[in-house]
């Protein structure tokens, strides 16, 4: 891009008024915004201020935790965090300096107390059992490398600004820019995920102040519980047909949907909207299909037809099968979008020489048109992965609510009672055990981002994206 | 660019004005939160004129009612956590199961701390059976307000129709219930023919609410250390011969394909509307919900008989458990907030306002004098018969409970309650989830094929783990 390009680019559309109309559109919304919703905004700021002001108190109570156990406890997380900072430093930094190395054994010994500090060293003790001395060795570096990859980045020389197309005179504006979504980041990102940390570290009751510190025995305790373990197998069980067929089905309704028929527009419409509706509006039009007795849409039918009935909520197999269908049919537009939009970009021409080449219709769609909406695949892929974990809440507490119970009184866990519903009946129920439920929303992100990242490295590599 | 600026200004002031009214404020604002939140729900109103009527007396003291969601357990929860926030409200209605927990949260203070002699003894006049739910180890907490019971709900038309004779002086047993239905089962396919939707005999709540209620009569209790009454429980008695003979019930039913439900447990709308529907000929469900039973069936041209609850045999005539729900006031406000706000939780329970209260919503009257009140009068009708204002020319008072007598069947059975641990309830700090294991326990003796006492073993297990854990964190 050259200097013309630049130019050109940024020619104001109101000539010179451009920029005070845009500071006064800007200042006027921002302060229509915010002046309306004043009490939150001060109660936040309270809510900021004061701790600002615990600081210090936090500070000493970090001292004195540090003070009050014996060295022995605490030495040996800095020193794993240590090695793994001079380790890693020497060896993914291509000609590292000495002080490079020193560095990155500096950032790393500190970076390890990030998640172990919160423990309060409880797995450095030797009554501590071998499996929660592992996950505090983990946590140790898991820290580090959280502090280390800003230290990698610096020491390779930062971020290169070659071959960007602008820069800022000032040095202070760019980082005003990027205060508000830093702020956002912090409040409700950062900081909610360091307390959903915390409070997976305490047997706390829902919602009574009173807490008692465990240290690793929630995600212990989870590991035996044969409940927990069901819910694990169940809720990949249920990932996996939701996945399987949504983009079966979404992708045999796009290419139906794309053929050159009448009134397409209208069909692909009506075909999208149910992502429109949310989880527990599906669940809730489910629920009126497979409800028990004759109020129920599919039974009365059956009724009707054969005489019998069958209790689909009632059955293990069955229940599953309508969570399935409803959260399939919940997602399906979403992806028959995604789908159509993908069809429209297989090149016409490529289909063409491939038939007059001689492929048949089925050699064309394997051979051409799949591949090519690969990219498309792999996108609604991860999406619906991430749904059939966290989207799905709805629909199973509106259909099922998580049962039918699995073994004498549910003593194996309920037949639909994914990890993310049993997450939100462990947290939010009167007297229920939130600590335990901050371990589960600890476990389930830990693996929804590693299986996204796994998909990424296996996946993603294979694709070809076309230009 | 002037325009704008014009506009801000306008802006600005519009934004001002929406919150200076809040510093404007001087009287004492009580809030209320309560769970009457739906929009049509004609209860709201009946409140709001007792509210108003408080007002009206109490100059300087605003009753602001709130109901942030229809549902009990979300509105505890929201009005502990606007607590951790400083924003707690002033009075909370607070569902029956949830009195351990409210009192473990720190968040209530006792009434009968907070009651002037004269308010004290106002409480004397709640029915004992009622008013001993609401006191823990000896202390009154709360004032019982929204009070339920259940019944039993069956589509008289049909029963008529076979020559089936319901009692409804008298409960009837398990074994009676049993008898009935097999009976109505044989005619399954006659029923069918008039009525295609037809299930089985008899469909209610998978919930443990009922069988609490079956464990008292037979003079059982639910937890232990007297039902949590004299120390915290540590156990749940779910193995008890009392409870073993609720579990056989549900087992008899289902083997002999009486029953049916909706799948999900504690479905009181549901299985209500399973009954409505006509897939049963009886059904058990609240009190609260008389009123639009008895509405909807005359608009079906259907005839609602109301019976008392079943109960297991003969033997068992110990009484039933209040259900619903009673006001608390919150700890950490001023002394004036604190007494305005105990000032209204008496008033509002007080006998006018109970009767007002019973005839507006169809909860029971808590309150002998009002029962005693309502046997006599209460009701105004004209000169043909038919219900009127009191104010209309020639209204003539009589006997409410006469007039309308399906009010009196639950009322009843309250009434004739003895006052003992196992009438008075269980309380337990994870009520909400030890509730749920036993109705887990039901539904695995229902659609698991598993036996009753198999069933209350692992439920009993389940349930001793999390007391276990509860009062581990939270225990003294």
């Amino acid at each position: 891009m050259n200097e013309d390009n630049i130019q050109d680019a940024s020619r104001p559309i109101f000539g010179e008024y451009t920029a005070p109309l845009v500071l006064t559109v800007t200042v006027v919304f921002l302060g229509w915004f915010f002046l309306s919703q004043w009490d939150g905004i001060l109660s936040l700021f309270s809510w900021l201020g004061s701790g600002i002001a615990d600081a210090p108190n936090a500070l000493s109570r970090v001292i004195t935790h540090y003070t009050s156990i014996t060295p022995s406890q605490w030495l040996p997380s800095v020193g794993i965090g240590a090695l793994f900072g001079v380790v890693t430093t020497a060896r993914l930094i291509s000609k590292p300096s000495i002080r490079g190395i020193a560095l990155g054994g500096l950032v790393g010994g500190l970076g390890s107390q990030f998640l172990v500090l919160p423990t309060q060293h409880c797995t450095y003790t030797p009554e501590t059992p071998p499996i929660q001395v592992i996950m505090g060795v983990f946590l140790a570096i898991f820290g580090s490398v959280i502090a280390l990859i800003p230290l990698w980045t610096w020491l390779r020389g930062g971020v290169s600004h070659a071959g960007t197309s602008g820069f800022f005179r000032s040095r202070t504006l760019p980082y005003l820019f990027l205060l508000p979504m830093v702020l956002n980041l912090l409040l409700f990102l950062y900081y909610p995920s360091i307390q959903t940390v915390t409070l997976s570290l305490f047997s706390r009751r829902f919602p009574l102040p009173q807490e008692r510190f465990v240290c690793l025995n929630n995600y212990t305790a989870l590991a035996e519980d044969v409940i927990y373990r069901n819910s694990f197998i169940i809720t990949f069980v249920i990932m996996f047909a939701v996945v399987v067929f949504s983009l079966g089905i979404a992708l045999g309704i796009a290419l139906l949907a794309s053929q050159k028929v009448r009134y397409a527009n209208v069909y692909r419409t009506l075909l999208i909207w149910p992502f429109a509706l949310s989880p527990v509006v599906a669940g809730a039009i489910f629920l009126a299909m497979f409800r028990e007795g004759n109020t129920g849409l599919i039974n009365a039918l059956l009724n009707a037809l054969t005489g019998t009935t069958v209790s689909w909520l009632r059955d293990a197999n069955l229940a599953r099968v309508a969570i399935v269908a409803a959260a399939v049919w919940n997602i399906l537009g979403f992806n028959v979008l995604f789908y159509i939009a993908g069809l429209q970009n297989v090149p016409k021409d490529l289909l063409e020489a491939a038939s007059i080449d001689g492929a048949n219709r089925v050699q064309r769609f394997w051979r051409i048109t799949l591949p090519m909406l690969a990219p498309f695949t792999f996108f609604l892929l991860v999406t619906n992965v991430t749904y059939a974990f966290y989207g799905i809440y709805g629909a199973v507490d509106t259909l099922t609510s998580g049962g039918p119970p699995l073994g004498a009184a549910g003593s194996l866990g309920g037949a639909t009672s994914v990890l993310i519903y049993k997450l939100y009946e462990d947290a939010f129920n009167p007297g229920s055990p939130i600590g335990l439920a901050g371990a589960q929303a600890v476990i389930l992100f830990l693996l929804v981002a590693s299986l996204t990242v796994l998909q990424f490295r296996t996946l993603e590599s294979r694709i070809t994206y076309s230009e | 660019m002037k325009r704008s600026f014009t506009k801000l200004v306008l802006l600005v002031g519009f934004s001002l004005m929406t919150f200076v009214p809040a510093f404007a404020q001087e009287d004492i604002v009580i809030d209320f939160v309560h769970i009457f939140a739906g929009e049509g729900d004609t209860r709201r109103d009946v409140l709001r004129g007792i509210a108003d009527a408080f007002e009206a007396e109490n100059p300087g003291i605003t009753i602001n009612l709130s109901a942030p969601s229809p549902d009990y357990i979300e509105n505890f929860n929201r009005s502990l956590l606007d607590a951790s926030q400083g924003n707690a409200p002033h009075v909370v209605q607070v569902e029956e199961g949830l009195t351990q927990l409210a009192i473990d949260s720190g968040f209530f203070l006792p009434i009968q701390d907070l009651a002037s002699e004269e308010q004290l003894a106002q409480l004397e006049g709640i029915l004992p059976v009622v008013r001993a739910y609401y006191e823990v180890s000896d202390v009154t907490w709360s004032v019982p307000w929204n009070s339920s019971n259940p019944v039993v709900y069956y589509n008289k038309t049909l029963t008529d129709l076979l020559g089936v004779e319901v009692p409804t002086d008298r409960p009837m047993t398990f074994a009676e219930v049993i008898e009935i239905c097999e009976r109505i089962t044989s005619f399954s396919e006659a029923i069918k023919a008039v009525n295609p939707a037809f299930t089985a005999c008899i469909s209610f709540p998978v919930a443990s609410w009922f069988a609490e209620q079956w464990v008292a009569m037979q003079n059982g209790l639910i937890a232990n250390n007297d039902n949590g009454r004299s120390a915290r429980a540590t156990e749940m008695l779910y193995t008890s011969p009392e409870m073993l003979n609720v579990g056989a019930f549900y087992q008899e039913l289902t083997e002999k394909g009486l029953f049916t439900y909706t799948g999900t447990p504690n479905n009181y709308n549901g299985e209500g509307a399973l009954f409505g529907g006509g897939a049963t000929v009886f059904h058990i469900n609240s009190t609260a919900g008389i009123t639009l039973f008895v509405d909807g069936f005359a608009g079906a041209g259907v005839n609602l008989g109301i019976a008392p609850l079943f109960v297991p045999n003969e033997e068992a005539t110990n009484g039933v458990t209040v259900g619903g729900a009673s006001v608390w006031v919150t700890a950490g406000k001023s002394e004036a907030e604190t007494q305005a706000a105990t000032d209204w939780v008496f008033f509002l329970t007080n006998a006018e306002n109970d009767i007002r209260w019973h005839q507006g919503s169809g909860y029971f009257p808590n309150r002998a004098e009002s029962i005693e009140y309502l046997s006599v009068g209460g009701l105004f009708v004209d000169a043909d018969g038919a219900i009127t204002s009191p104010d209309a020319e020639g209204a003539v008072e009589v006997s409410w409970f006469e007039t309308l007598p399906f009010f009196r069947v639950a009322l009843d059975q309250l009434q004739a309650s003895q006052s003992n641990f196992a009438t008075q309830g269980a309380v337990v700090g994870p009520s909400n989830e030890v509730r749920t294991i036993l109705a887990e326990a039901f539904q695995s003796i229902i659609d698991g094929g598993i036996s009753a006492s198999e069933a209350l073993e692992a439920a009993k297990t389940r349930s001793d783990a999390v007391l276990a854990d509860y009062n581990a964190t939270i225990g003294e």
